[in-house]
């Protein structure tokens, strides 16, 4: 009783109610009406569109930077690739070195320094964390 | 209620005055606002112990004396960055963690390059994730490791755990992970086989654009970002608020590709026939059967979860095999369960509390 009071007597509180309220409301109707099967076709249509376009552009920019006998994105992705493909068997043979290597069997440390001990045990019933 | 209401309600004058101050703040914090520059993210102090690619093994440094034996991985969702989990100092549940105990590894996938669009699901459950979790191995010396995974990070999190039933994970955590499609909502029917052609798509573009899984989140809850804006202008004068909306509308907003192949196979196989749920989901030539997953398992769901509603991730405990799993349904949306105050009130501490005496 005391909050409806505080409520009515805010003129502020009403406007922010209205904002969630209209939020809510604009929200489950644009919802329903993005689930219908119209809205699904019109998606298709507007998502067909879109790809097309992207795919007139990224030809004629192929296209353009060929006749200035400049590498293409094309080009670059394969350069970027192959460097991948590098970077890629370096890891692998690092693996198998490390794998040879004399075993360290304990455990590495980085650049954290030592470790804590590994004893936690969780806090007791009444909340008495260690 | 005559003679109580003048006890309890703050007069108009008063009201006013503090509407006209607030006003004032606004103004003065909003102008702030307008030439202030993103806020750094991602700040608690952290070691890369392993890189591929782009993707990154991050370990964080221990906070506390004392640590639980098992570590802990985050696994995050291909299409998000993983600093939701260390937002800010004191609104990070990496930090959180550490201060409780716990020996943190993060998986960030990093943004994927062009020629990452090849990448399926068996790249990132029978690949990428287990040679992390051999590393983390390695790091730590202990032979088990617990996973966290939130979103389509829990996805990849359950699917490695299903596949590697014998395998050193001990337990599972999956927040916010759809394993159901049919109940995915709004997506599912913009992904309808009849609509959306994903092989054009993916045929074209690649990798799917950010801003196309932006948009796609955004559509969900059109009058959410106009809605925002005014609550924003609303609480100007809160720092806190302002602190936290900013935060977590940087990282709502910076969205990254989604890998092609994966992409097409997560929306044929997963979306269209649901495969996941059915326990029909081959990778390299292995069935993903949830009835393998046998290790402890906490499932985590928001209420009001747009992305991935309640329909889509509820079936997952009832999903697997495991005989110690639990539910936990928490109030609020796809994000605020995971980062922000409600995060750090409701959803950390009840993650503590069922991983601590597991992590022995």
């Amino acid at each position: 009783m005391a909050k409806e009071s505080a409520t009515s007597s805010d003129p502020f509180s009403a406007w922010r109610e209205w904002v969630e309220k209209s939020e809510r409301q604009l929200n489950s109707f644009f919802n329903e009406m993005m689930g219908s099967d119209r809205y699904g076709r019109f998606l298709r249509q507007f998502s067909d569109l879109q790809i097309d376009t992207q795919k007139n552009m990224n030809d004629a920019m192929t296209r353009f930077f060929t006749s200035l006998n400049l590498p293409t994105r094309d080009d670059v992705l394969a350069l970027n690739q192959r460097l991948g493909a590098i970077e890629e068997r370096l890891r692998v043979i690092e693996a198998g070195i490390g794998a040879t290597a004399p075993a360290d069997a304990a455990p590495r440390t980085n650049s954290s320094g030592p470790r804590p001990p590994r004893t936690r045990r969780p806090p007791g019933p009444r909340g008495d964390a260690r | 209620m005559s003679a109580s209401a003048p006890a309890t309600a703050p007069p108009i004058a008063e009201v006013v005055r503090n509407e006209v101050e607030r006003t004032i703040q606004r103004s003065i914090k909003g102008l702030e606002f307008l030439r202030s520059s993103d806020m750094p993210v991602g700040l608690t102090p952290k070691d890369v112990i392993h890189r591929r690619g782009t993707l990154e093994l991050h370990h964080y440094r221990p906070l506390a004396d004392e640590i639980y034996r098992v570590p802990l991985v985050m696994v995050m969702s291909l299409v998000s960055r993983s600093y939701i989990f260390d937002l800010a100092p004191g609104q990070s549940l990496i930090e959180f963690l550490l201060k409780k105990g716990y020996d943190v590894y993060s998986i960030d996938w990093g943004v994927p390059r062009p020629e990452d669009k090849r990448l399926r699901l068996e790249d990132y459950c029978l690949d990428f994730i287990p040679d992390c979790v051999r590393q983390i191995a390695r790091d730590s010396g202990e032979p088990d490791v617990s996973m966290i995974g939130y979103c389509m990070g829990g996805m990849l999190a359950l699917i490695y755990a299903a596949l590697h039933a014998d395998g050193p994970l001990k337990n599972l955590i999956c927040a916010a992970t759809p394993v159901n499609y049919e109940g995915m909502g709004l997506f599912r029917t913009w992904s309808d086989r009849r609509y959306f052609d994903v092989d054009k798509l993916v045929d074209t573009l690649g990798n799917v654009p950010g801003e196309f899984i932006y948009n796609s989140f955004q559509m969900l809850k059109p009058m959410q970002r106009i809605a925002g804006q005014i609550k924003l202008w609303d609480n100007m004068w809160n720092d806190e608020y302002v602190k936290s909306y900013r935060l977590i509308d940087r990282w709502g907003a910076d969205q990254i590709p989604f890998p092609g192949e994966c992409f097409r196979q997560t929306t044929k196989e997963l979306s269209w026939d649901n495969k996941l749920y059915k326990n029909e989901l081959i990778l390299n030539g292995q069935r993903v059967d949830l009835r393998n997953v046998r290790v402890p398992c906490l499932t985590i769901m928001a209420q009001h979860d747009d992305i991935a509603p309640y329909e889509a991730t509820r079936v997952l405990t009832e999903a697997i095999g495991s005989t110690d799993k639990q539910d936990l349904l928490l109030k609020g949306g796809h994000v605020s369960l995971m980062a922000g105050r409600n995060a750090s009130g409701r959803l950390w501490p009840a993650l503590d509390r069922w991983l601590a005496e597991r992590s022995l």
